[in-house]
């Protein structure tokens, strides 16, 4: 049995006009298929793996075994004799290359001394993958072990074993502030107020100890990158990248190549989630491949090799102290964050940033005090993961304004409901929030509707003991709870973090994008397909994507990281569209010999302003308008658009505050749990988001990043997590043991996603930012659903069975 | 990718175990899905893979008046969608629900996972509650071994070099009986089991005939019959009394590994009686629909 | 170790000269090009290598070409046929089951099978058959729903 036939590319004329909605826009607000569905669920879809390069050699990595060591000595001899070896390559050929832009800390390969278990050693190269894997074992590498420091708050002492003891000499930019002779690698403080005039002013003052651990990104796809040389100095990178351009600009600083002479390319990407943003791979290949000039060496990483060989994400202990008044109004906080990096500190210092200035959540706050440090330890590095600080810094707030509810026997969505910030109200960097910003009270609202939420649970808790009876029934054996948690988050970016569209018109009226940003899966293409399609009149089916990104032929774009495609690249699709449409008015100005201003561009082509009869369609003026004569005016349509955000300054060194952020996004989750007094098991019955993500473009795909965001997120409190033994190796760094959510464990789930509509001035058709948001809360609003239930405080992540059972047991908490 | 070896698949039990018994470095290939997943790691590295699939006679599952025979080929799949496995053997397909997955469960032999002899090995634990026996073929010829004698501890079976195991024999169990597997895990989808139990009810509404068989898996290096739990639980009526002491004894003498990731000796501890009593439950509950 | 085989794949025949270590993973994705089959873990954990074998799907991550052999293999390559989409895969582009797209080509194999066998299965045949399969983006829901549109047309 067949369906029905995959639509054939349009031609424009014989597709009908969409009918406006109630908004009056086209194709906003509607649910457009993928651009790229069908190309993903034949198979004919190309993820890195699936290129093919006739004569590419193969690359396979040594790692060390060893947490911390110096290399005394490596032995190619054998490794070279091995049948089908090419070449091998290690830390001698490469040692004065560095890898960094914010701190420039790392050698692509090791280069006399290694600091995590995976670090790269050397590389070889092969004809055949078992050739590479057999020249690989035959390697010798002698190692002496140096001391290394694991746990983040050993590393943050003075006095620690250093990881990095020259990282006084490192390059880094301006705004950073590494302290030579520790392991701190950036210290960002926010100081508003004086905390000791908040916390006289409070009448309750509450504070803890928190943690989250090292988790995977664990995206499907395994990262992989095929390098190549030519012979006249240019690098081609084929790669799973989130940031073709930076990669590219990356690349050719190391290897002090013109920008231009290196190329990047990244076909469908499985999976980002922060994982393939940055830099990781790809200068290790091209390390690789510059041994074997010619030839395209191809690294795709094994399973394993994700967890070591790639970045890992989120990874702090943290500490909070709030103070509130009687009436429940947040006066003080202090906190302090230390951020476990692991050996190298690019990808990470940002996230050190971000969560420093977000972490007292969307509440305003007269007096706040936070020290978020960025600290170097002797295990594999951490990058962004989706939320990008975010997470962790909400994991204490929103666990501590529960603890402050039940200490002033406050319904905690009134706590949360009296400080939340809104229009004239002032957050953590001193910026005085307007109506646009969103409505967190409104969202608010939702979850309480979607949670069912009543004033009853608010109280719950009842004490473990009165539960965890051995279960002789009737005793009971279930727990129900409910816990919400609220939400702000900005997108953490380069104060010159632009995006940029080319807008191509085809011969018969319809139109190719081109854009720098990567469809990582978030849909972002068929998003803006749709804004370009709202802007110009056409129904979505006639704007054609690009699929895959390529810096020589596509037009710059940062990074797709930070929620900010839709925002930013959709800002550029806009530009480029108006741009395309004046070049349209031109042409048919010039056609029927008028000034410009006396054309309007209208859907299908372009009329004379108050003389409707004359109407020149799209086909007749897209390659320019030729006369019944045959002489031609204008010429071929192709309009380019990019965007930069503009005033977002550098936070302030001694105060942390500055304008950090283009926008904010608000929010608020909710959970209801069922818990398992015998088992310790949660089993989330309800997992909500609210939120003000302005206007939604495509709700289907809106939807799938908060359920997505929401699952993911489940998985990090449920059960995900890196595991090391005593010497800094991986105990899990597989899918048998590091647990991701199957279908199964959701079987239970209601997800809900609930959109408020607040536009965002400067966002095409008022979008904000939505991808990364839903997975900020999800922790604390179950765990503030445990304590609910079962009245266990979890105060680090994750509720495992076993520590959810151990908690029910004894003292009541997860510490 | 797979470090190289070579290939053979035998046509007769005999082939197979002259190969094997000739090649120092061979290996015997089943169902693969522990097999492939340890060449690739590297921690078997095999000269020759011998595929056992190719042998008729390690198919199938053959029904005797004393004995259910399964060949060691039997996969998790044909447990299953057995028409010969009546409810006496609810456990075998219990565990057949939560081994692995369906992609998995159609190649994973019976046999295979047997002889990888994991400490929590689904049928491993399973086949304990039956009294099941192994039969062994070798170049000397046939052995037949109880279960417990053939896992011999973690990791370790007690297959001698050039030995097969052949066929699974599974005593009838007496008519009425019945039996059910659990097991804990972390996700309720794809898992190891982080422990399990199996237990087989003879006698089930008659409490004074009704004998009870328990084994627990993963709590110590290899499956275990708990033979102080079957005498408590046996000839007396279940009453939230009986099982709460059943679920304060059951760990005594079990020895859960410190240090597995899937879950603390603790935990088990606690949860192994829940676990147990919980399969109990969930017989009486059908039995008496 | 080379060894000849016969297998068909998609309803051609292939006759081939493959090495005993090669997977059937492999085999398919470097000698007959059909990259549609996913790696995403060598170890039988993801469930993006599933392939029908046979009519039964499978990890074809831990199959060795060689015990396909004489076999028949289906791949998501060969469920499109001319221009048309097999329903389960029009099912999946409307309920938004797609995201990065590297899992789906296993989820559909897997779906498909249980199609062929149940034309509607219940909730619990279908955890059965997605048991086995991660995905990262979606959180499932909306792939679950696109077996109930299936079903629904009559996959």
């Amino acid at each position: 049995m067949r369906g029905t036939t995959v639509p054939p590319p349009c031609v424009l004329e014989a597709i009908p006009q969409s009918t406006p909605g109630p908004t009056g826009l086209v194709a906003v607000g509607q649910n457009v298929r993928r651009k790229d569905a069908v190309d993903k669920v034949t198979g004919q879809g190309q993820f890195v793996a699936d290129l093919g390069f006739p004569g590419a050699l193969h690359a396979r990595i040594v790692r060390s075994p060893h947490p911390s060591a110096r290399i005394v000595r490596i032995d190619t001899a054998a490794a070279l004799r091995v049948e089908g070896v090419r070449s091998v390559v290690t830390g001698r050929q490469c040692q004065d290359l560095r890898i960094g832009i914010c701190i420039v800390d790392q050698p692509p390969l090791a280069v006399d001394r290694v600091r995590f278990v995976g670090e790269p050693v050397a590389g070889v190269i092969a004809a055949t993958p078992e050739a590479a894997l057999g020249g690989a074992e035959a390697l010798v590498v002698e190692y002496e072990p140096l001391p290394a420091v694991l746990d983040v708050e050993e590393a943050w002492k003075e006095g620690a074993a250093l990881v990095h003891p020259d990282l006084g000499s490192y390059a880094c930019l301006p705004s950073f502030c590494p302290q030579p002779g520790t392991n701190r690698f950036h210290h960002y403080k926010l100081r508003k107020g004086n905390p000791q005039v908040g916390f006289e002013a409070s009448s309750l003052v509450v504070e803890h100890h928190y943690e989250v651990p090292h988790i995977s990104h664990a995206q499907l796809e395994p990262h992989g990158a095929v390098a190549r040389w030519g012979h006249d100095g240019t690098l081609t990178v084929w790669c799973s990248a989130q940031s073709p351009f930076l990669v590219r600009s990356m690349l050719a600083g190391v290897f002090c190549v013109p920008h231009g002479k290196v190329r990047v390319v990244v076909p469908y990407v499985g999976g980002g989630f922060g994982g393939k943003s940055d830099v990781t791979i790809e200068p290790l290949v091209a390390v690789l491949a510059r041994a074997v000039v010619g030839r395209p060496v191809r690294l795709i990483l094994t399973r394993e090799e994700m967890f070591y060989g790639s970045v890992l994400g989120r990874g702090m202990k943290g500490w909070m102290k709030t103070g509130v008044d009687a009436q429940g109004y947040l006066q003080a906080v202090q906190a302090r964050l230390l951020f476990n990096c692991g050996a190298y500190g690019e990808y990470a210092i940002n996230i050190v940033v971000g969560g420093g200035h977000n972490c007292t959540g969307p509440y305003q706050i007269p007096h706040i005090e936070t020290d978020s440090y960025a600290v170097y330890t002797n295990l594999p590095f951490v990058g962004a993961f989706r939320g990008y600080g975010h997470p962790e810094g909400h994991w204490m707030t929103e666990r501590q304004l529960d603890l402050i509810a039940r200490r002033l026997e406050l319904d905690p969505v009134e706590l949360r409901r009296r400080n939340l910030l809104g229009p004239g109200k002032e957050n953590a960097l001193g910026q005085i929030m307007a109506a646009h910003n969103g409505r967190p009270d409104a969202c608010l609202d939702r979850v309480v509707q979607l949670l069912d939420w009543k004033g009853s649970d608010a109280r719950g808790g009842k004490p473990p003991a009165a539960l965890a009876q051995p279960a002789s029934s009737p005793a009971p054996r279930r727990a129900r709870g409910k816990g919400v948690a609220a939400f702000m988050k900005s997108p953490v970016m380069s104060t010159n973090a632009a995006s940029s569209a080319y807008l191509r018109f085809n011969d018969d009226g319809t139109v190719t994008l081109t854009v720098g940003g990567v469809d990582i899966g978030q849909g972002s293409l068929t998003v803006l397909a749709q804004i370009a399609a709202e802007a110009l009149k056409l129904p979505p089916e006639a704007v054609l994507v690009s699929s895959a990104t390529d810096t020589q032929y596509g037009p710059h774009d940062w990074q797709t990281v930070a929620s900010r495609t839709t925002w930013a690249g959709g800002n550029a699709v806009l530009i480029a569209a108006r741009n395309a449409i004046g070049q349209l008015e031109a042409i048919a100005a010039e056609a029927w010999g008028v000034p410009a201003d006396q054309v309007e561009y209208v859907a299908g082509g372009v009329r004379r302003t108050g003389q409707p009869q004359d109407f020149i369609p799209l086909v007749k003026l897209v390659l320019g308008y030729t006369h019944p004569d045959g002489h031609t005016v204008g010429s071929p349509v192709m309009a380019y658009g990019s965007f930069v955000p503009r005033g977002l300054t550098y936070p302030d060194r001694e105060t942390g505050r500055g304008n950090c952020a283009a926008e904010w996004t608000f929010g608020c989750q909710g959970a209801e749990v069922e818990v398992d007094l015998e088992t310790g098991e949660i089993r989330v019955l309800s997992m909500v988001t609210a939120i003000d993500a302005g206007t939604i473009i495509n709700p289907q795909l809106a939807r799938g990043q908060i359920v997505g965001a929401m699952a993911q997120g489940l998985g990090a409190v449920l059960s995900e997590q890196i595991v090391y033994d005593t010497q800094g190796r991986i105990r899990n760094p597989n899918l048998t043991d590091y647990k991701l959510p199957t279908p199964e464990d959701f079987q239970d789930t209601r997800f809900e996603a609930s959109f408020v509509e607040t536009p965002q001035p400067d966002g095409p058709y008022g979008a904000r930012p939505l991808a990364e948001h839903a997975i900020v809360c999800v922790a604390p609003a179950v765990a503030n659903a445990l304590y609910n239930a079962v009245g266990v405080d979890a105060f680090s992540l994750p509720l495992t069975h076993d520590r959810v059972l151990a908690a029910l047991k004894g003292g009541g908490e997860i510490a | 990718m797979l470090r190289p070896f070579a290939y053979l698949k035998p046509a007769s039990l005999k082939e197979a175990l002259g190969v094997l018994s000739s090649h120092p470095g061979a290996v015997p290939l089943a169902g693969g899905t522990d097999l492939l997943v340890d060449i690739r790691s590297g921690k078997a590295r095999p000269s020759l893979v011998v595929d056992l699939k190719g042998i008729p006679a390690l198919a199938g599952i053959q029904v005797e008046d004393q004995l259910v025979s399964m060949g060691a080929l039997v996969t998790v799949t044909d447990v299953l969608d057995s028409p010969v496995l009546d409810q006496r053997f609810a456990a075998l397909q219990d565990a057949a629900r939560v081994f692995g997955c369906q992609e998995i469960c159609h190649r994973a032999t019976l046999g295979g996972n047997l002889a990888h002899a994991s400490p929590g090995s689904e049928y491993g634990t399973a086949l304990a509650v039956f009294d099941a026996r192994v039969e062994l073929a070798g170049p000397d010829g046939v052995r037949i071994l109880p279960l417990a004698e053939f896992l011999v501890e973690a990791g370790k079976n007690a297959l001698q070099a050039g030995e097969i195991l052949t066929r699974i024999l599974i005593p009838q169990p007496p008519q009425g009986s019945r039996s059910a597997y659990r097991r804990g895990s972390r996700v309720r989808g794809m898992d190891l089991a982080s422990f399990c139990c199996a237990v087989l009810v003879e006698n089930p509404r008659e409490v004074d005939r009704r004998r009870v068989r328990v084994a627990v898996g993963a709590m110590n290096p290899v499956p275990t019959r708990l033979a102080a739990v079957e005498g408590l639980l046996s000839g007396q009526p279940w009453n939230d009394e009986l099982m709460a002491r059943m679920q304060a004894e059951i760990s005594r003498g079990l020895n859960p590994r410190a240090g597995s990731l899937r879950a603390t000796p603790a935990y088990k501890r606690d949860c192994i009686g829940v676990l147990c009593r919980r399969a109990l439950e969930d017989l009486c509950a059908s039995g008496e629909s | 170790m080379q060894h000849q085989i016969r297998i068909t794949v998609n309803g051609e025949e292939h006759r081939l000269t493959v090495p005993s270590h090669r997977t059937l993973l492999e085999f398919l994705r470097e000698d007959l090009g059909l990259t549609g089959v996913k790696e995403g873990c060598g170890n039988g954990e993801c469930g993006a290598c599933t392939v029908l074998l046979d009519g039964v799907p499978v990890r074809s991550c831990l199959i060795l070409a060689l015990e396909a052999g004489n076999c028949k293999v289906e791949t998501i390559e060969g469920l499109a046929r001319g221009g048309l989409l097999h329903p389960l895969q029009e099912a999946f582009i409307e309920a938004g089951a797609v995201q990065c797209g590297f899992c789906t080509p296993g989820f559909i194999m897997a779906g498909k099978a249980l199609l062929d066998r149940s034309p509607r299965p219940t909730p619990a045949q279908v955890y059965q058959a997605f048991g086995g399969h991660l995905c990262r983006c979606t959180g499932y829901e909306t792939i679950l729903r696109a077996m109930e549109l299936a079903a629904d047309k009559g996959a």
